[in-house]
């Protein structure tokens, strides 16, 4: 990576987290976990990984939320689902 | 480098038990300690001169023994992790000043497994991680919790931390490759890690 990627990668970095854009869906004391930036309150938190991905959905349906990342058991990103549908996937490991 | 704030990471560097690695680092920045490892020094200095000075230089250590086994029929085991276990030990013990005063985390991946192995290391702060990271993380912030000056409580929570370190991992990879992820060195991971806590507000909880 050159120096100016780098750069550029920190300022983004520090500029994440905070603006609410996007929702994470974590795994947490073995239960699913939709949390969304810069709220310190979980949106909720379910016993099923498809109940916490069906909740997720709605805040990108209606609006809530820009983008939805689905991580792994390990933390990783399994997937994101952005507002218009378009889907990205990553390992399944964790 | 200073003591009070580094902390010295005796642990197994392959693919698998990487993720474990990176919540260790990411919870030990968030509480305001600098992660040392032997893959980040100069590879001129003999490995183990480079680890001396390690330990030597940090007062906080976690070792992780949970890979002494050997991970295949045939395969001998590690002594690496353990030996630097006693020779952290070793300084804690002899080289007398600050060094009196060195803090241990050891893990292992199951309960009483080590002590089949390494029973005189009974006694102290010994937890098991099931090589989960989120456990990694809780455990590792409840320890710096456990060794915090004045007892002052730690402002986030284990939950807290584990949830801010999916957040960190996932805006990484909306913003390069995972290759990119991959391939990080560690100082650069770490710059970044220190980036992101900026954004959110969060630096050198444990005010050294």
């Amino acid at each position: 990576m050159e120096a100016s990627e780098k750069q550029y990668l920190a300022e983004r970095l520090k500029e994440a987290g905070m603006s609410g854009e996007k929702a994470h869906v974590i795994s947490s004391r073995g239960r699913w976990v939709i949390v969304r930036e810069g709220l310190k309150k979980a949106i909720g938190s379910f016993k099923q990984e498809s109940e916490a991905a069906e909740k997720a959905k709605s805040l990108l349906d209606n609006g809530i939320t820009q983008i939805v990342i689905f991580h792994n058991r390990d933390g990783s990103v399994a997937r994101i689902l952005h507002s218009k549908n378009a889907e990205v996937h990553y390992s399944t490991a964790g | 480098m200073a003591f009070d704030t580094n902390l010295f990471i005796n642990c197994p560097f392959d693919a698998n038990y990487r993720p474990v690695l990176k919540s260790i680092i990411f919870t030990a920045i968030c509480f305001g300690l600098d992660p040392q490892l032997s893959e980040n020094k100069d590879s001129s200095e003999t490995r183990l001169k480079s680890i001396q000075d390690l330990i030597e230089n940090s007062k906080f250590s976690i070792h992780d023994l949970s890979r002494m086994a050997p991970a295949k029929k045939g395969e001998l085991s590690k002594f690496n992790m353990p030996f630097e276990l006693g020779l952290d030990f070793g300084c804690k013990r002899y080289k007398g000043g600050e060094h009196e005063d060195k803090k241990f985390l050891i893990f292992d991946t199951e309960a009483y497994r080590y002590q089949r192995a390494l029973s005189d290391i009974s006694g102290n702060d010994i937890s098991y991680h099931s090589d989960s990271p989120e456990k990694a993380t809780r455990h590792v912030r409840n320890w710096l919790q456990k060794h915090q000056k004045n007892n002052q409580p730690i402002l986030l929570t284990g939950t807290e931390t584990w949830t801010i370190y999916n957040e960190f991992e996932g805006n990484l990879v909306t913003l390069v490759t995972k290759s990119d992820i991959d391939e990080m060195p560690w100082n650069e991971y770490f710059y970044h890690i220190k980036q992101f806590l900026a954004g959110k507000g969060i630096r050198s909880l444990t005010g050294g």
